[in-house]
């Protein structure tokens, strides 16, 4: 993640009981960034949505995968976030098997209760709550990188003075 | 996740706080499966205290639509937050769902014949 303004990084195990690990990182993360409530709840749906795809699929739920075999590598399961002025990155990287979500086919959101398939919402909830989204596999590794701007009314340059307490606040 | 049942005539009202998401999904569905299984198909659900949701969370909603649907019966939502609303419309849920915006129209609605 090296000079794409990644702050901070956790790596986790492939169990979905390490999601509760992922949300009080990025939350911690939010609070000394001034990032607000509403971006968080939009990262932290982001990275459900991707954390929840890569242990039941690109793992298959092999919490201990590379224990037995000495083939397989070590899972490694690793988010990033970092802000650039008026703009978060959120980096998901994981060495499962390649595969971009960004493909997926779009659900058909118009259908009827009855022809409603359940499921497939997830990566598409991403793609519309997030600026950009970007896949690349690199280094055996999958990689998501998504970015959402944060509204920022303290930093209108033809504002002079009165910015309200939690303008742009330590960077 | 919180999640209170009350019932009120053949209504049972669910009313859900905090998150639902892939971790607390399995809670709500232990909750209303059973109540669906017995046959109560009119429903209501208070969101006024859910913060959060995600697919997960829109699985089990739409499972609980099929549900009643096939029951003849009704669910009705209100109380959603903006980051809730916002899941539902993107997912085009807003059209499933009868959302009110009071717990009263929401009672009626659900206890239309």
């Amino acid at each position: 993640m090296e000079g794409s303004g990644i702050g901070s990084t956790i790596d986790v195990a492939p169990d979905l009981r390490e999601w509760t690990a992922i949300r009080q990182w990025l939350e911690s993360f939010c609070l000394a960034s001034g990032i607000g409530r509403d971006i968080r709840l939009k990262l932290e749906l982001a990275a459900e949505e991707w954390f929840i795809n890569v242990v039941t699929h690109g793992f298959a739920g092999k919490a201990d995968a590379g224990r037995d075999s000495q083939d397989a590598a070590e899972p490694l399961v690793r988010l990033g976030i970092g802000r650039k002025r008026d703009e978060v990155i959120l980096e998901l990287v994981d060495n499962g098997p390649a595969y971009n979500p960004l493909e997926r086919k779009d659900p058909d959101i118009t259908l009827p209760v009855e022809q409603r398939p359940i499921g497939g919402l997830g990566i598409y909830l991403i793609k519309n709550l997030m600026d950009s989204c970007r896949y690349e596999r690199l280094d055996g590794c999958n990689r998501l990188t998504l970015r959402k701007r944060i509204a920022n009314k303290s930093r209108q340059p033809s504002e002079g003075g009165n910015e309200p307490d939690d303008a742009g606040s330590g960077t | 996740m919180m999640l209170e049942v009350e019932h009120e005539g053949e209504m049972a009202i669910l009313r859900f706080a905090g998150r639902l998401d892939g971790t607390t999904v399995r809670q709500a569905e232990e909750r209303f499966l059973p109540l669906a299984e017995q046959g109560t198909g009119r429903f209501v659900f208070d969101l006024t205290g859910l913060e959060y949701i995600s697919s997960a969370g829109l699985r089990f909603m739409l499972l609980a639509a099929k549900k009643t649907k096939t029951l003849n019966g009704r669910v009705a939502l209100h109380g959603l937050t903006d980051n809730v609303r916002e899941v539902f419309e993107i997912s085009g849920f807003l059209s499933i769902f009868p959302v009110f915006s009071s717990r009263e129209e929401a009672l009626a609605y659900a206890a239309e014949r």
